[in-house]
């Protein structure tokens, strides 16, 4: 999950050059060095936060697999995963 | 052309903090100046990527700026000057090694070579029908163990035309291919060395090029997968192994790193000669790998006795 400017974006950590192996080179790791992009350490390609398009990098063009997220009355960030809402962090403004 | 393999990797990144913790975690040693060594001195270098010092980057942003290879004697450099000097520039640097470009435009760095020999013993294996190979009252194993890396192995390019590179490497500096993938490229070998491979060519779009990954030999699989085990523990995200693969028959363990490539461990890779035939094979699951594992946390087989009923 990745805030950004106000808005939260939920993607599956899978890169979709391979589509079996993780985005970041270390835990939570997953934006490039400037904070631009979502980054996959393995080949260094780079991911628009806002839409998941791949902007440069093995599989340019192509998108991360996004995923349902939303703000609840009680300010939770809420995240649907399998079809089931899940509780992420309890105050979106942290 | 007596190239016995790469003896430094160059890298031109932005976050030279996270770099350089990563290569210390790996097990590098700091030498200064942004190079972290393998015991037998070959090693990797971290600069700004607008170091000016630096050859320029390739247009795919790959951080790798440059690989530079070690070689037998001043009469190879001289060779390679001659040889590659009859088409493109080649340039005598201050410190006396060669720069110039292969033809897809990878920076090449040569110079005598900074190896210096080791003498350590690899794991060794006890089995029955063998002789012993570890010692009465030696153990095998320590729990805590932070196994070094040994040498720089190999390095892997995605190129443009993996035909022409290989063409490049061959006729040009004396590359001997020892496997290859059919479509993909091919496995390499200089002539200073007699490892299956130090170069490993992956055709890819050209908006791909660049460096897929390297790796340095471990002393044995025990350590490649300690040393991925304790990468894995300090929060590192493993790309691919614990496994074998089948050209070559080096043990590996890849990882993600900050430098836009994977990093991998490696370990007891077969050997080669003239008398050796290229084999081909098709890429793929099972042509890449004898077996794959996947780390687990660590758990045994125990815990309180199952309740019964009445308890």
């Amino acid at each position: 999950m990745v805030r950004r400017e106000g808005c939260v974006y939920a993607y599956h950590d899978a890169c979709p050059h391979y589509g079996d192996t993780t985005l970041p080179w270390r835990q939570d790791a997953y934006l490039d060095p400037s904070g631009e992009h979502i980054m996959c350490a393995a080949h260094g390609a780079l991911f628009e936060i806002s839409t998941g398009r791949c902007v440069s990098g093995p599989c340019e063009g192509q998108y991360l697999t996004s995923m349902p997220v939303y703000i609840n009355d009680a300010d939770e960030v809420v995240v649907t995963l399998n079809g089931t809402d899940s509780q992420i962090r309890s105050d979106s403004s942290s | 052309m007596n190239i016995i393999g790469p003896d430094t990797l160059v890298f031109g990144v932005e976050d030279i903090d996270n770099c350089t913790q990563f290569l210390l975690d790996y097990g590098l040693e700091p030498a200064g100046n942004g190079r972290f060594e393998a015991l037998d001195g070959t090693g990797v270098v971290i600069a700004s990527k607008d170091d000016p010092s630096l050859p320029a980057p390739l247009q795919s942003g790959s951080m790798l700026r440059k690989t530079i290879y070690g070689v037998a004697d001043q009469s190879t450099l001289a060779a390679i000057a001659d040889e590659l000097g009859k088409d493109r520039e080649v340039t005598v640097l201050n410190d006396g090694t060669l720069e110039t470009t292969d033809d897809f435009g990878f920076a090449l760095g040569f110079q005598v070579t900074v190896r210096k020999p080791l003498s350590l013993s690899a794991e060794q294996v006890n089995a029955p029908g063998n002789s012993p190979k570890r010692g009465v009252n030696e153990v095998g194993v320590h729990s805590h163990a932070e196994p070094k890396p040994r040498s720089l192995s190999h390095v892997v390019y995605f190129v443009p035309d993996s035909v022409k590179a290989e063409a490049f490497y061959a006729d040009r500096l004396g590359f001997v291919t020892s496997d290859r993938f059919t479509g993909v490229g091919p496995f390499m070998r200089p002539a200073g060395t007699d490892d299956h491979h130090t170069l490993f060519l992956i055709q890819t779009p050209p908006h791909m090029q660049g460096c897929e990954h390297f790796t340095f030999h471990m002393g044995g699989p025990t350590e490649v997968i300690q040393a991925g085990t304790n990468m894995v523990n300090k929060g590192y995200e493993s790309f691919w192994g614990p496994g074998r693969h089948i050209f070559g028959s080096n043990w590996f363990w890849y990882f993600k790193s900050p430098m836009g490539c994977n990093m991998e461990y490696d370990a007891d890779m077969d050997l080669h000669d003239d008398q050796w035939v290229a084999r081909e094979a098709t890429l793929g699951a099972d042509a890449s790998q004898a077996f794959l594992l996947q780390f687990r946390e660590k758990w045994a087989p125990m815990g309180p006795p199952p309740k019964t009923s009445g308890q």
